[in-house]
């Protein structure tokens, strides 16, 4: 294991043999240089009760003839279904104990995509006429009732990587084919992904390539440069040359190597040329086929961009392709790409060895997990061996008290909201657009207002919610130069918001509030909430995989046992124990940093 | 551990204090208007995306508007088509609101104008409450078009990249920078704001690198006003009984005290975000309800824009000042929408027209407040735009041309410079007609930092390229 700080020196991290009473369970020190200690002190001599839950448990070192992706606790399966998962329940958690991680990981790469388009076209059709945000809305009920999980939570990494806003690209069958191509693509080849987003409708609009016109020599006109510019810093390589581990190339001043200039992006900008409706060019766009190709609105100039050169009068569908193998085949694209899905998945800060054994696997094509098991076609840009080295990296699983202090990922509001749904099994009673009721399906919840600051498929801009290399300035992460994205929307500015919306999930019967058919299923809770203890060891499991201490356990049974259950007719006690348990739970940094 | 002085919990008010509601009821007296004494406030206006400032302060003289319709003749014609009827495109000559610069002998018969949706602002140039930053951008010393054809001089690094040069404007280097400017400049002066100088920078746009200091850092309040806890402050939070009541008390109290127990940096920077969440919240409406309330009338009447909304909540924190001792303040407030690659004729009026409507409110209720000559409200955007268009929109320039008002300001003025419209001048990059800024960052940001107080020696320190430039101050306040 080793991470690196912030003066982007390595340095390999001991495990320190004194752990503390108080709050030292992350018993990793990144101060001293030196060999890689192949731990498992800290979970033994941690002194049980203060250690962070269920440590002990999940760092038990596997037998030698054991995989380490075993699932062998309770903990370990809810910690990990929560990196792959928009949140387990306990059926997911029980039923995945005593199996391995790989082999859950294989049953979600054959699970069938669950496409949203259709339905959306039907909501539009019976309505006659668009409603903003119905893609976002279905996208809601694939994340929350969706079997095909890790499809999913890859579409929503994968739309905050290649981003199209519906707060320009509105129109809900645009959306809804563009996220269905991410789907489509999830599992695939980045590739192919690049090629179909290229080509979606609200893509075309969003980065405004749509009907983008070629070079006039008479009246200077030059093509629309936004989509060049976007798809190399933003979808692909980046600005500057890349490691493979994710650090810059220095070049002899010291200073990472700019890739292009704006020469570069002139040349790609003529690639993006003559791109328009499906049979006509200017007059004519069907939102859910791919956008039409254009001889006649073709830039017919050379086009150099990246040392590629494409000659001049080169046809419009060679030209793409051309281009688009050349941006693909990059060797920054593995680490560049990799880097920010882990983020999306399981570490905020992902240290260079993590991001090249996932850039190893994107550009092979191949992941071996620690059973054996052989994940990816052996393609370069393949996402499932991406995926499969992202999810069962085996630092994830020597347990908690082996990763560093600056290892974790602080999970983006959105999947505060959706783990709460799914962990308690929200009902769903619908309003589609018709206004009929449908069971299995949740109401959009428009987020994006007072300070929330995260709502699907709304980023402010093309850059994201956040930037991949965002340090947050004066905090103890950015102190040390850790990048930690989320923290760019999560902040002291948002936090009372975010908890505030939440406050109208959890506690939803005593709101009038427009989530009226997020009605989740307490029945299990209100069983146990005579017992606080009980109650709180089993929100510990299903909200934060036992990441609570003791202390802090006992703690929040002290606080909701004071709400004494009366046993009067309509009493509410119980509920009220449970929701305030659940409230005191999802505040606290246990349940927005995975770890 | 996270070790914080947390104050009691007071939480009983409403959990969102809608800002309207603190417009009502205002006396006729002039009982907002504090007095101003030695304070000063610096806000900064960002405008994200990029502002096509060429289309914002437009050539009025013949032969320059010419030739800038002449470069651009796609967006030209895209407003006559959208503006067939009534007066025709807002970009005809004679639907322009031309510009009396008070220096306007000083550009060789080049002549300026606004959009009339920007009348406000307009007015206020002509008043002498504002003056215009002609063609400002990063520099790191003064560039010539060959030099940077030839890169034979040091250059902003990563010129033409939305985040980057967002970046460089605000903290004067690239994505991964921790410390802005106004940070910079928030703690040299924190010690003008007492002991504990929480309020010493504020923002309404998020955590935003431009106040990230070494000592302060950003009061960060969301677009709807300060939220409380609901949890805590809201009847319906667990039912309404005096027990319940009780409880909702408990909770507040499990909030406050909320500090991990973990050592990993990530919970550590949660558990503080929540606290100083709660903590500054409490204090913040603690001032609020001791402070009156802003003018009422439509001069003061801000547009309900999310600009709007953000300057609104501005001017009550100003108002506010007293309560928190501050005599030393730097705003922040952003929005976005302005990276016109097309559909310029579409979406740039109504941008400008907001921006105008906002500031003018603004403005008008500083001068209700007594403070005009004590704040300074400078606009910022991470470039200008190309002056060659691609059909019916343009991309990522260097230079542009900004704002900055305020009674302090030597109004009435264009400082730095806007060029001819003549693509072969020594003003323009070789390709696409960027213009290579006239006027540098770090010159703009000695200007503010002279006037808001430090001296010149911690200028320098803050500024190491500042020397390269023969004038140090632009010249647009008083020394």
């Amino acid at each position: 294991m080793s991470v690196q700080t912030h003066k982007g020196k390595w340095v390999f991290p001991i495990i320190s043999a004194l752990v503390f009473a108080y709050g030292c369970s992350d018993g990793a020190s990144t101060g001293a240089a030196g060999l890689s200690t192949p731990s498992t002190s800290a979970e033994t001599q941690a002194p049980t009760g203060t250690s962070e839950g269920s440590e002990t448990a999940t760092g038990s070192e596997a037998p030698a003839n054991q995989s380490v992706t075993l699932l062998q606790t309770k903990e370990q399966a809810a910690r990990f279904l929560n990196t792959m998962t928009f949140g387990a329940s306990i059926e997911d958690i029980n039923a995945a104990v005593g199996r391995d991680a790989a082999d859950i990981l294989a049953e979600e790469f054959a699970k069938d995509p669950t496409y949203i388009l259709q339905t959306v076209q039907d909501f539009v059709d019976a309505a006659g006429r668009d409603r903003s945000r119905i893609a976002a809305s279905e996208f809601q009920n694939s994340a929350i009732f969706g079997d095909d999980q890790l499809r999913q939570r890859m579409v929503f990494a994968l739309s905050q990587i290649f981003v199209v806003s519906s707060n320009v690209s509105n129109n809900s069958p645009g959306m809804a084919y563009y996220v269905d191509r991410l789907s489509e693509n999830a599992f695939g080849n980045y590739r192919d992904l690049l090629e179909d987003i290229t080509l979606t409708p609200n893509m075309g609009e969003y980065l405004t390539y749509l009907r983008n016109l070629p070079t006039d020599l008479e009246t200077g006109r030059v093509p629309d440069e936004n989509y060049a510019r976007e798809i190399l810093q933003l979808f692909s390589v980046g600005l500057f040359e890349l490691e493979n581990d994710g650090t810059p190339v220095l070049g002899a001043d010291g200073q990472p190597i700019e890739l292009y200039t704006n020469e570069d992006i002139s040349g790609l900008a003529r690639v993006f040329t003559g791109i328009g409706g499906q049979t006509d060019f200017r007059f004519q766009l069907d939102r859910t086929l791919p956008l039409g190709l254009h001889d006649n609105f073709h830039d017919q100039l050379e086009k150099s961009f990246l040392g590629l050169t494409i000659p001049a009068g080169t046809g419009i569908e060679e030209t793409l392709n051309l281009a688009l193998d050349h941006i693909a085949n990059h060797k920054n694209v593995g680490p560049f790409i990799s880097r920010q899905l882990i983020q999306r998945f399981t570490d905020s800060n992902p240290p260079p060895n993590y991001v090249h054994i996932v850039a190893e696997a994107f550009d092979t094509g191949t992941y071996i997990a620690a059973n054996g098991r052989r994940f990816g076609s052996g393609q370069r840009g393949d996402f499932e061996a991406t995926l499969a080295a992202i999810l069962l990296d085996q630092d994830l699983f020597n347990g908690r008290a082996q990763w560093g202090l600056d290892r974790g990922k602080v999970r983006e509001p959105i999947l505060h909201m959706f783990h709460w749904a799914r962990a308690f099994n929200i009902e769903g009673t619908a309003l589609p657009v018709d206004g009929a009721s449908e069971p299995g399906r949740s109401f959009f919840v428009q987020t994006d207002f007072n300070g929330f600051s995260q709502a699907l498929f709304r980023a402010p801009s093309v850059f994201n919610f956040y930037r991949p290399g965002y340090i947050a300035p004066g905090t103890e992460t950015g102190n040390r130069g850790l990048t930690v994205p989320e923290f760019q929307i999560f902040n002291e500015g948002s936090y009372i918001p975010v908890a505030n919306l939440m406050m109208n999930f959890v506690a939803q019967s005593r709101f009038n509030r427009p989530f009226d058919n997020w009605i989740a299923d307490y029945s299990t809770e209100i069983e146990l909430a005579d017992d606080a203890a009980a109650l709180v060891d089993h929100l510990n499991l299903l909200l934060v995989s036992g990441r609570l201490t003791d202390e802090t356990k006992a703690e929040i049974s002290e606080l909701i046992g004071n709400i004494e259950i009366t046993d009067a007719p309509d009493s509410d006690d119980r509920l009220t124990r449970v929701e305030a348990a659940i409230l005191a739970i999802i505040a606290r940094p246990e349940f927005i940093v995975w770890r | 551990m996270t070790n914080i002085n947390r104050r009691n919990f007071l939480g009983s008010a409403a959990s969102i204090v809608g800002t309207t509601s603190l417009l009502s009821a205002i006396g006729t007296s002039n009982a907002w208007a504090q007095s101003a004494g030695d304070y000063k406030a610096i806000v900064c206006i960002f405008l994200a995306g990029g502002l096509d400032t060429v289309d914002t302060v437009l050539p009025y003289d013949e032969a320059n508007y010419n030739a800038f319709r002449n470069l651009r003749p796609g967006i030209f014609g895209d407003y006559e088509n959208r503006y067939r009827n009534g007066a025709g495109s807002p970009r005809l000559r004679e639907n322009l609101l031309p510009l009396q610069l008070r220096n306007g002998s000083s550009f060789g018969g080049r002549e300026y104008a606004l959009p009339q949706v920007m009348a406000p602002l307009h007015e206020l140039i002509h008043q002498g409450k504002g003056a215009i930053l002609g063609n400002i951008g990063p520099l790191i010393q003064p560039t010539t078009r060959n030099q940077f054809e030839n890169r034979s001089v040091p250059l902003p690094q990563r010129l033409f990249s939305h985040n980057d040069q967002q970046s460089t404007w605000q903290s004067l280097s690239v994505e991964g920078s921790q410390l802005g400017w106004g940070g910079r400049i928030a703690d040299a002066m924190s010690s003008a704001n007492g002991a504990d100088p929480i309020f010493t920078s504020v923002s309404t746009a998020g955590n935003p690198l431009f106040l990230a200091g070494q000592s302060t850092r950003p009061f960060m309040i969301g677009p709807a006003g300060v939220a409380q806890l609901a949890a805590v402050s809201r009847s319906e939070a667990f039912g309404n009984t005096a027990e319940r009541r009780q409880f909702r008390q408990l909770m507040g109290q499990y909030y406050e005290n909320l500090a991990t127990r973990s050592e990993n940096f990530l919970d550590q920077d949660v558990a503080i975000a929540a606290d100083r969440a709660i903590d500054n919240t409490e204090r913040y409406l603690e001032a609020d309800r001791s402070t009156p309330t802003l003018p009422v009338g439509d001069q003061f009447s801000f547009p309900s824009s999310p600009l709007g909304g953000q300057l609104r909540t501005i001017a009550e924190t100003i108002a506010n000042r007293n309560a928190f001792g501050a005599q030393r303040q730097v705003f922040f407030a952003q929005i976005g929408g302005f990276d016109s690659h097309s559909n310029t004729a579409l979406d740039l009026p109504r941008l400008q027209g907001d921006i105008a409507n906002s500031i003018s409110a603004f403005i008008n209720v500083l001068e209700a407040l007594g403070v005009m000559d004590n704040v300074v409200t400078f606009t910022a955007s991470e470039f200008g735009r190309t002056i060659i268009e691609n059909g019916d929109g343009t991309d990522h320039g260097w230079g542009g041309h900004q704002f900055v008002f305020g009674g302090a300001v030597n109004g009435g003025n264009l400082y730095g410079d806007i060029p001819a419209f003549d693509l072969g001048l020594d003003s323009y990059t070789a390709r696409s007609g960027r213009m290579i800024p006239a006027v540098s960052v770090d010159q703009f940001a000695a200007t503010l930092s002279r006037w808001y107080g430090l001296p010149d020696a911690q200028i320098n320190a803050m500024l190491p390229n500042l020397a390269n430039f023969s004038q140090s101050d632009v010249g647009f306040l008083p020394a």
